[in-house]
């Protein structure tokens, strides 16, 4: 579903974000991608949904080689995958049930199509009795799972989310990684980038690890053990984030 | 595009505006401030076009005939008019005529002429032109007849002054050009801080796999509206400017032919509104350039 050989990232700044990155993620894998912040987690997502192009190499979604996407082809790209946003991107000045519809507005679905499928996955996340509420009237979680909504509502082939428990306690941290198994089990492929090593360790999946830009672990049954200069990072980033 | 998109599109686009509020009217305002001195501009070169096409119809050169002159000298010069393309109309004016006519000029004064003893008037022939370029190369080419003894060249200015006007059409083209482009620059500006306000909507509308058309239309629909509602106050504060200038001018310079068929101005005004509604659809579609994919 999600292939990359060799692929290495320079910004103009001359920084480097990543390097030499080769990686194959079957259809229907559940993948976390660890590391501490700056190690180039949402780089590597925006790569995928074509946000960013590579410096070098070739990334494949679906066996497509997606720099060679023409410009009217890369929005069909980002229709087969939502991605969650670590800072959600929701629209302040629309309702929950608009911002979840808006992903279908943009696809020219038909005004019945949008208004089912919206209530629909609102079910799912449990926000039916929210979705007149502006995302200001809403806690971090529930506006992590409206970002989750809209990013699902077009039944995408993979889902991205980065840092989906950034912001939340634990309780709410499995709550969340229990919807994103919930979709996974139907079929969805799913990366969740996070540096929440208690989160990773217990639900035992595959475990990218991303250290400076380079791939230094890859475990079928991974755990994240956080390494003495990851963890100083890691910490640092929280603060930073809350 | 299916119905129901470009419904929606309307929508987002009436919202966009509205939410707009006071960028949007500061748009508006800049857009009808610029079309109102590029209208002005274009009211006054529509005036001067006008009097140089009246001066240009108004053409006229006389030749005299020498006294002396014989028939078939002069059925060859009549030929020659006859056949030019140049000529509009031409008649020949005997002395006696023009003696009467003289004396009709001259009105209470005509009692000077009843001194003469003999006509000193020659016959002439008066022809009036089309508007032609080069009116000096006319009045030579007639010169070498014969029959002709000199010409009026009292209408010599009117040469001069339509190499001036040519000179100031070519330049006003430029000048059109110019603001032309001024405009395209202050409104694309203009609506880019509209759009700037909007680029979280435009990003998020990116990640979500909307194609660029889909992300350009509402804030295309916006530009047109701001660009038409610009240019119908720049022409409304043309047209009453101009309808109020235009009675006193003509007040104080009653000969001064300026433009008063309402067709030709209607026909302005609206080539200024078409014009908003361009520079707002291209000024939205420049500003967007940065923002997608």
């Amino acid at each position: 579903m999600i292939q990359m050989f060799d692929v290495s990232k320079a910004f103009p700044n001359g920084a480097h974000a990543l390097h030499n990155i080769n990686l194959h993620i079957e259809k229907g894998e559940f993948v976390f991608l660890v590391g501490p912040s700056g190690a180039g987690k949402t780089t590597l997502m925006r790569l995928i949904f074509r946000d960013e192009v590579p410096t070098s190499g070739s990334i494949l979604i679906d066996g497509r080689n997606i720099e060679r996407l023409s410009m009217t082809a890369i929005p069909f790209l980002r229709r087969s995958i939502g991605v969650v946003f670590q800072d959600f991107k929701l629209l302040p000045d629309r309702t929950v049930a608009e911002n979840v519809a808006f992903a279908l507005r943009v696809v020219e679905a038909s005004p019945d199509e949008i208004s089912n499928r919206t209530r629909s996955i609102l079910e799912t996340l449990g926000l039916t009795h929210k979705m007149s509420n502006y995302p200001g009237q809403l806690s971090a979680g529930e506006q992590q799972r409206v970002c989750i909504a809209r990013a699902l509502v077009n039944d995408p082939a993979i889902l991205l989310t980065d840092e989906p428990t950034g912001n939340l306690d634990p309780e709410l941290s499995l709550e969340i990684m229990n919807v994103l198994l919930e979709i996974n089990s139907r079929g969805t492929t799913v990366m969740v980038a996070t540096h929440d090593a208690q989160l990773v360790n217990r639900l035992q999946m595959r475990v990218l690890h991303l250290s400076n830009g380079s791939i230094v672990k890859d475990a079928l049954r991974g755990t994240y053990e956080i390494e003495p200069n990851d963890e100083s990072l890691a910490n640092e980033s929280e603060i930073i984030t809350t | 595009m299916k119905a129901h998109t470009l419904l929606y599109h309307l929508q987002e686009a009436l919202k966009g505006f509205r939410h707009g509020g006071v960028l949007s009217m500061a748009t508006i305002t800049t857009v009808a401030i610029s079309l109102t001195i590029l209208g002005g501009f274009l009211l006054f070169q529509a005036n001067i076009n006008n009097w140089v096409n009246h001066l240009e119809n108004q053409l006229e050169i006389s030749f005299y005939l020498k006294d002396s002159a014989l028939e078939p000298e002069i059925r060859r010069l009549m030929d020659k008019l006859e056949n030019d393309r140049r000529v509009r109309d031409f008649k020949v004016i005997s002395r006696e005529q023009a003696l009467l006519d003289l004396g009709r000029e001259l009105g209470e004064d005509s009692a000077l002429l009843e001194g003469l003893d003999t006509n000193p008037l020659p016959d002439s022939v008066q022809i009036q032109l089309k508007p032609i370029d080069d009116f000096r190369s006319f009045r030579k080419e007639y010169s070498k007849f014969e029959a002709i003894d000199g010409s009026s060249s009292g209408q010599d200015w009117v040469q001069s002054l339509m190499q001036l006007i040519g000179l100031s059409r070519s330049s006003g083209l430029a000048m059109l050009l110019l603001l032309g482009l001024a405009n395209l620059i202050i409104i694309g500006n203009a609506i880019r801080l509209t759009v700037f306000a909007r680029r979280q909507e435009i990003e998020i509308m990116r990640l979500v796999g909307a194609s660029n058309w889909f992300i350009r239309a509402p804030f295309l629909i916006e530009g047109v509206i701001q660009g038409l509602l610009g240019a119908l106050m720049a022409t409304a504060i043309l047209a009453i400017a101009y309808g109020l200038m235009h009675d006193r001018l003509i007040m104080i310079f009653p000969n001064l032919e300026l433009i008063t068929y309402s067709a030709e101005l209607i026909q302005l005004y609206l080539r200024l509104v078409f014009l908003g509604i361009a520079l707002g659809f291209l000024g939205s579609l420049l500003s967007l350039r940065r923002f997608l994919v």
